[in-house]
């Protein structure tokens, strides 16, 4: 009997347990196991699969917050603080999974692209774990000058002048460090509050990797602020950066 | 050489419309898991299944035989954990497409075949050197195992740290409302605790209250304490908005205080000590996870696999006394988790670990423990029997596979996969007329599986039974004949299902040329076992157990597993006679000069090690939970036996220690019986049913790299669907419960 002729086991989309959400940006074999034909790669069903998946989240938790709203209102508080609050933490998440959507996005118009294998928007992980190892996204410590890994492991520096903890989360599309990048404004969720405007993206040049640069004025409030990295060239988003200030 | 005849084993060419053949190899919970998704009528008959089976009976290590009067003989002790969702499902769709009827079948329905079992328990050993029971009745929860999940239904790290936060709170306010702890204590000081955690506050305001309860230490009364805790599970539920160190040091100021609040207490009163040590161990935890940065790590808890369970805790803070503790050892018992069975060397992978207590502690549906209402056999296997022969499974009894043989490297063409060519089978005994063996026999309306094969079923069957020939050993070479099947005349798909000791004896070929194969069977690796069932004269309470039947480990070596299973009783032939049934195993060392076909003494000498056991284990430690089992100048009351025998009238009893002949004792020592360890480190190694490798196998078992990589009838399961999931894309990797999880 010929090749053709033998049955085969169908090509699966994937092949692994999806551990953490954060595997929705990490396709390229956190696991450390070698990528084999037909197991590893993310297939455009894959990521549409998830998509969806993130969207009954978000819908689960607006109905969630709908109901412990419904529930204030029926209950012992109507203040519109106790609602503002509630719209508040509603409108962070969505903040939140908008910026999860946007890289789901990404990795779509990378599969459509023909990228073909992923890099995930997560750095391979070492294969034993270390206390307070580095999450996906890079950190930055108040005034230091950090280095991290792009997703392409383009390596990008990062500059963060600030006098309060401050923590940086940059989120790439592969190869997207390489170009000279525009940082739009950051902004918190509430309107009211005031943009990190001062914030650049600076293209590397020979030897040197690029660099994200960022400024949080003292008077800064404490919260999370979020902007996009857009190619000027085609004028799309390529990138999210997240920057959280606190006060301890 | 015995050839496949193609009339057996369905069309030799495959073509539109021609079903796909599929050689299921091994009938215990993953291959018959597998052989049930394979054939379920969505598919409309694509899936032509084929079972091959050493011996007589299904079920692997789950195989149990009815003996001497009818009682039930198992491999080891099994019980169901509330959180086996695959299991209980497949279970219930096979119940229900069986449809058997009440009237005259004592276990027609799923929930006549399990029952919940709450009343679970460790065994301390005291300082005056007595072992003292800690039993817990763990209330019964909304829903039933196997039930749907809702849709959206999704397990976090987040959720769980949230609900391990809450277990605290619930223990420290159980302990504030208790009467032993002192009074007095002055509350806690404005803003430490509520005032800063309501959900309307914001992270950065519980940060401040916390920064503020820090620096003035006001976690030094068990209010504040427990308030601490709650604004802990807080902050667990929005993680990512709190500074890592922040949080860090919230969990050690609380682990610091609950330490300073509650050891002293601890080592005079064991009730507190219990909660302490379960305070403790959950405080390590929490700490763990922030401090492994586990909520957003992409590998979940396999991020700290590298560990064993116990290191990992000590890592995070827990006290030695607290990993030392009959609680932990509870956990490694369930687990058979010892190197080599020794007890010296508990090795339990910290993830699994993990992800072990969280599934079966916050997951579980309507009982943490559901035990099995006759032989698992009985229960489990024969229905699946029944239900797999009417949807057209055939089932080849008394197949030994010898080799799974790979297509020779030089022979494939460009572009073409490696795959299995052939199957080589020992045939060990020939079915009477050619006909296909029927395995099961009917027990008060119960279908069941005897103990010892129908030999009047077998060619020369009075002569194999005359000769003592042991179908189930892998030391036994004897055979009636042998059998190939190749890829594309007799199979065209392969699921192999046996037990991972098997491995290296039958898959020579991959384990040869596969590094991957090779180190799997290298790094995972297995352990021998051993059970003792007795049954008695005189109930629990006589024997000094006043409690309900109960579950019992981190007992004494060398059985530290202890089930009541009294209620088995009825469904065995028992006229009159014992009142009281019980269950122990534990793992079993290697002898020197181990497991390989060259020592056919081998399984002797275990199993007369497991008899040496038994003895010592009944005269010098039963006692501490049986005091009335015990004579008064000391030594077990053998008396208490109950010989088949004697009610048989078969032949003269036994007096003394020699009674003990009359009960049933197992050494599981068979590669294929080795029950699988989740040693640190070792999960890397193990090779998941959906590796595409080999495009015409698909492998399952409890071995495999399944998303639940211990041990267990729940990880076998969910092998097997992944395996016929690898075959036919069904069932959804979405619907294997618990597959994507942390």
């Amino acid at each position: 009997m010929g090749t053709n002729e033998r049955v085969k086991r169908p090509r699966l989309d994937r092949t692994q347990p999806i551990r953490s959400w954060v595997n929705l940006f990490d396709l390229s074999g956190a696991s450390g196991q070698p990528a084999t034909e037909g197991g590893r790669g993310a297939s455009l069903g894959d990521v549409i699969s998830r998509s969806v998946d993130l969207g009954y989240r978000v819908v689960d938790d607006y109905i969630r917050q709908g109901q412990k709203a419904a529930e204030r209102l029926s209950g012992r508080s109507y203040g519109p603080d106790t609602l503002g609050s509630d719209a508040q933490e509603l409108g962070a998440r969505m903040m939140k999974y908008t910026s999860d959507f946007l890289g789901l996005w990404l990795q779509l118009m990378e599969l459509a692209m023909g990228g073909g294998a992923w890099r995930a928007g997560v750095p391979p992980t070492p294969a034993r774990a270390t206390p307070s190892q580095e999450t996906p996204a890079a950190r930055a410590a108040p005034s230091t000058d950090g280095r991290t890994e792009a997703p392409d492991e383009t390596p990008v520096r990062i500059k963060v002048v600030s006098l309060w903890p401050t923590e940086v989360a940059l989120d790439l599309r592969p190869g997207a460090a390489r170009a000279p990048l525009v940082i739009q404004a950051l902004r918190a969720v509430e309107p009211d509050v005031p943009r990190l405007d001062d914030v650049s993206f600076t293209a590397g040049s020979e030897g040197d990797p690029p660099l994200l640069c960022i400024r949080v004025p003292p008077s800064q409030p404490p919260g999370t602020y979020n902007g996009l990295l857009i190619d000027p060239q085609t004028s799309r988003p390529v990138g999210t950066v997240s920057v959280r200030v606190s006060r301890e | 050489m015995m050839q496949g005849a193609s009339a057996r084993s369905g069309p030799a060419a495959v073509g539109p419309g021609l079903p796909i053949r599929v050689a299921v190899i091994g009938g215990g919970c993953a291959a018959v898991a597998a052989a049930f998704e394979l054939t379920r009528p969505e598919h409309r008959g694509r899936y032509q299944v084929t079972l091959y089976q050493l011996g007589w009976r299904l079920g692997g290590k789950g195989a149990s035989g009815r003996g001497p009067v009818d009682r039930i003989e198992e491999h080891g002790l099994h019980l169901w954990m509330g959180f086996y969702e695959n299991a209980f499902r497949l279970v219930r769709e096979c119940y229900a497409e069986l449809a058997r009827d009440p009237s005259t079948c004592p276990i027609a329905d799923w929930r006549d075949a399990f029952a919940p079992a709450p009343l679970v328990g460790v065994v301390e050993r005291g300082s005056d050197g007595r072992w003292v029971p800690w039993t817990v009745r763990l209330p019964p929860t909304e829903g039933l195992p196997g039930d749907p999940y809702p849709a959206t239904a999704r397990w976090t790290m987040a959720d769980y740290a949230g609900r391990a936060a809450q277990l605290v709170r619930s223990l420290l306010e159980s302990l504030r409302a208790d009467g032993r702890f002192p009074t007095g204590q002055r509350p806690p000081a404005p803003g430490a605790g509520r005032a800063d955690r309501g959900p309307d506050q914001t992270p950065e305001a519980v940060a401040e209250g916390i920064a503020r309860l820090l620096r003035y230490g006001e976690l030094a009364t068990l209010t504040a304490l427990t308030e601490g805790v709650a604004t802990l599970a807080t902050m667990i539920g929005d993680l990512s908005r709190y500074p890592e160190n922040l949080v860090l040091r919230f969990l050690d100021a609380l682990a610091t205080n609950a330490r300073a609040q509650l050891e002293a207490l601890a080592e005079a009163d064991p009730e507190i000590r219990r909660l302490w040590i379960i305070i403790d161990v959950t405080l390590a935890t929490l700490r763990g996870i922030v401090r492994f940065g586990l909520m957003t790590d992409a590998r979940g808890f396999d991020a700290i696999d590298e560990y064993d369970c116990r290191e990992w805790l000590l890592l995070n803070g827990a006290s030695r006394q607290s990993v030392d503790s009959a609680y932990m050892r509870g956990l490694y018992d369930l687990v058979f988790a010892y190197e080599d069975a020794d007890p010296s060397r508990p090795r339990f992978a910290a993830g699994q670990a993990l992800r072990g207590m969280v599934r079966a502690f916050f997951t579980y549906r309507g009982a943490f423990f559901w035990r099995m209402q006759a032989g698992m056999g009985d229960v489990v296997f024969a229905p699946f029997y029944q239900v797999l022969t009417a949807r057209g499974v055939r089932f080849e009894f008394f197949h030994r596979l010898e080799s799974l043989r790979l297509a020779s490297a030089a022979r494939l063409q460009d572009g073409e996969s490696p795959h299995v060519e052939a199957l080589e089978f020992d045939v060990q005994a020939e079915i009477a007329e050619g006909g296909e063996y029927r395995p099961l026999r009917e027990i008060g309306g119960l279908p069941c599986w005897p103990a010892a094969p129908d030999y009047d079923q077998l060619v020369d069957g009075d002569r194999l039974r005359r000769e003592g020939w042991e179908f189930e050993s892998f030391w036994e070479r004897r055979k009636a004949g042998t059998r190939t099947l190749r890829v594309g005349e007799h199979f065209d798909l392969v699921v192999l299902g046996v037990g991972l000791g098997t491995i290296p004896h039958v898959c020579r070929d991959i384990v040869a040329r596969d590094p991957r194969w090779r180190a799997m069977v290298d790094h995972v690796k297995t352990v021998g076992t051993q059970a003792l069932q007795i049954w008695l004269a005189a109930d629990m309470k006589e024997l000094g157990w006043a409690e309900a039947p109960v579950t019992l480990s981190g007992f004494v070596e060398p059985f530290d597993t202890w089930a009541d299973t009294t209620h088995l009783l009825p469904r065995e032939g028992w006229r009159q006679g014992p009142r009281a049934l019980a269950y122990f195993c534990n793992a079993l060392p290697d002898l020197d000069g181990a497991a390989d076909r060259s020592s056919p003494e081998y399984p002797a000498r275990q199993r007369e090690q497991v008899r040496r056991n038994a003895v010592r284990f009944l005269d010098r430690d039963i006692v501490h939970i049986w005091p009335g089992a015990a004579r008064r100048e000391g030594g077990f009351r053998w008396e208490l036996l109950v010989d088949a025998r004697e009610f048989e009238r078969a032949g003269p009893a036994h007096t003394g220690e020699a009674r003990l002949a009359s009960q049933f004792w197992t050494a599981n020592v068979n590669p294929s019986d080795r029950y699988t360890l989740s040693l640190p480190g070792s999960s890397a190694y193990r090779i998941s049913p959906l590796d595409p490798t080999y495009d015409n196998l698909a492998i399952a078992g409890d071995w495999t790299d399944c998303g639940f990589n211990a041990g267990c009838v729940e990880a076998a399961v969910m092998s097997g669907r992944l395996a016929a999931h690898a075959i036919s894309q069904s069932p959804a990797l979405e619907d294997i419960v618990g597959y994507d999880h942390p």
